[in-house]
């Protein structure tokens, strides 16, 4: 078990703001201090979820990203500066966030989430954010959350769009129950061509920091078993109910994907990164 | 016959299924989106042959990615194109959902 904590002087004058809070108070403070947030994607999404996540006192905070920043990265990733292009996201990232708050411990993996990778990486976290860009790694973000029951928060960004959803794998509706499976290959077109905007992608960043703060204090209502579906051109929000698919192939009574397979993580697009094994008595095995 | 899509109510002629729905509203990547209809998820291989009826309340849920760039895999990000809703339509939509 770890020491009792005890919140400084300091802590409390940082985060006297919250700990105002309903529902927050000394108590949630604490909790959110003890807890650990993996952040999928210091991107668009996940640069600005990192900055509140940081600010609000999330004990430890996992970074994950392979990539190195690009000047066209800057227009919406607001973690990283000019003088950071070249630099890996993980290590311009982790800097900015201890300055910010040094209560906070930062981990850095400069790697790519993998099937092979993703339980030992996802085990030591309580909530992951999915901040990532291709369907091969939202499909895999959600498959290893399923198997490793690690509850997570899903964002898409498109244009003036987007879109989030809060999942309890085995509780409340998942991806794959919405969504199936990844489009065929070939039939997507790259970010480049379709564009998004950066407050677009800060404003579903930073719902996904709410929704992980109220899971890890356990407050007020999720994005469970709703999408939350959002028009920033016309400035319109709207949830769209969903519910568990009871054909859902990862979290149905009939899963087809069964495991993570790690097998094919050496393939370079990654979409086969569960595989379809029907067999029952494999699932619910985290 | 009158149903509901993405909250929105309009009028369809009937006996149409949800594939021809796509292509009346002009969902150009059909591919890269998801069908509830009355809060029940579609698979892809049903739309050809489930018919709408009157009253009827459908959502196109679109695939989006759009976060970082080539975190794993290549597959791309999620883009999914349609032609977009006039602004009353979709205002009207608003004050329907809440
Ligand atoms: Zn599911």
């Amino acid at each position: 078990m770890t020491a009792p904590l005890v919140l400084s002087n300091e802590m409390i004058e940082r985060y006297s703001r919250q700990i105002l809070l309903p529902g927050i108070g000394g108590a949630g403070q604490k909790k959110l201090l003890r807890s650990r947030v993996l952040v999928v994607g210091v991107g668009g999404l996940g640069a600005p979820a990192a900055l509140y996540l940081a600010a609000a006192g999330v004990g430890t905070l996992g970074l994950m990203d392979a990539d190195e920043v690009d000047l066209s990265n800057l227009q919406r990733q607001v973690l990283h500066f000019t003088p950071d292009v070249g630099r890996p996201k993980v290590e311009s990232a982790a800097e900015k966030l201890r300055e910010l708050n040094p209560d906070v411990q930062v981990v850095t993996y400069p790697d790519r989430l993998r099937p092979d990778n993703a339980a030992g990486i996802l085990e030591g976290y309580d909530f992951v954010l999915d901040g990532t860009d291709s369907f091969a790694s939202k499909f895999l973000i959600a498959d290893a959350c399923h198997f490793g029951g690690k509850p997570y928060c899903h964002a898409g960004i498109l244009r003036f769009e987007g879109q989030a959803l809060t999942v309890f794998p085995g509780e409340t509706a998942c991806y794959r129950c919405v969504f199936h499976e990844p489009p065929p290959v070939g039939a997507v077109p790259t970010c480049s061509e379709a564009g998004v905007l950066g407050a677009v992608a800060g404003l579903l960043g930073v719902i996904q920091a709410a929704e992980a703060l109220k899971a890890l204090i356990g407050a007020g209502d999720l994005l469970t078993n709703r999408l939350l579906v959002c028009d920033v051109l016309r400035m319109g929000f709207r949830t769209v109910r969903v519910r568990r698919n009871p054909r859902c192939p990862l979290c149905g009574p009939e899963p087809t994907i069964t495991h993570l397979d790690t097998a094919e993580a050496g393939r370079p697009n990654g979409a086969a990164c569960a595989v379809g094994a029907a067999k029952r008595d494999v699932h619910g095995l985290a | 016959m009158q149903i509901q899509i993405n909250g929105i109510v309009k009028e369809k002629p009937d006996g149409l299924t949800v594939q021809d729905l796509l292509e009346s509203e002009e969902v150009e990547r059909p591919e890269m989106v998801s069908v509830e209809l009355n809060d029940h998820i579609l698979f892809r291989i049903e739309f050809r042959e489930r018919k709408l009826q009157e009253g009827d309340r459908v959502e196109f849920i679109y695939l989006m990615g759009g976060g970082a760039d080539r975190t794993a895999g290549d597959l791309g990000s999620a883009v999914a194109l349609r032609r977009r809703p006039e602004s009353k339509e979709w205002h009207d939509a608003e004050e329907a959902s809440f």
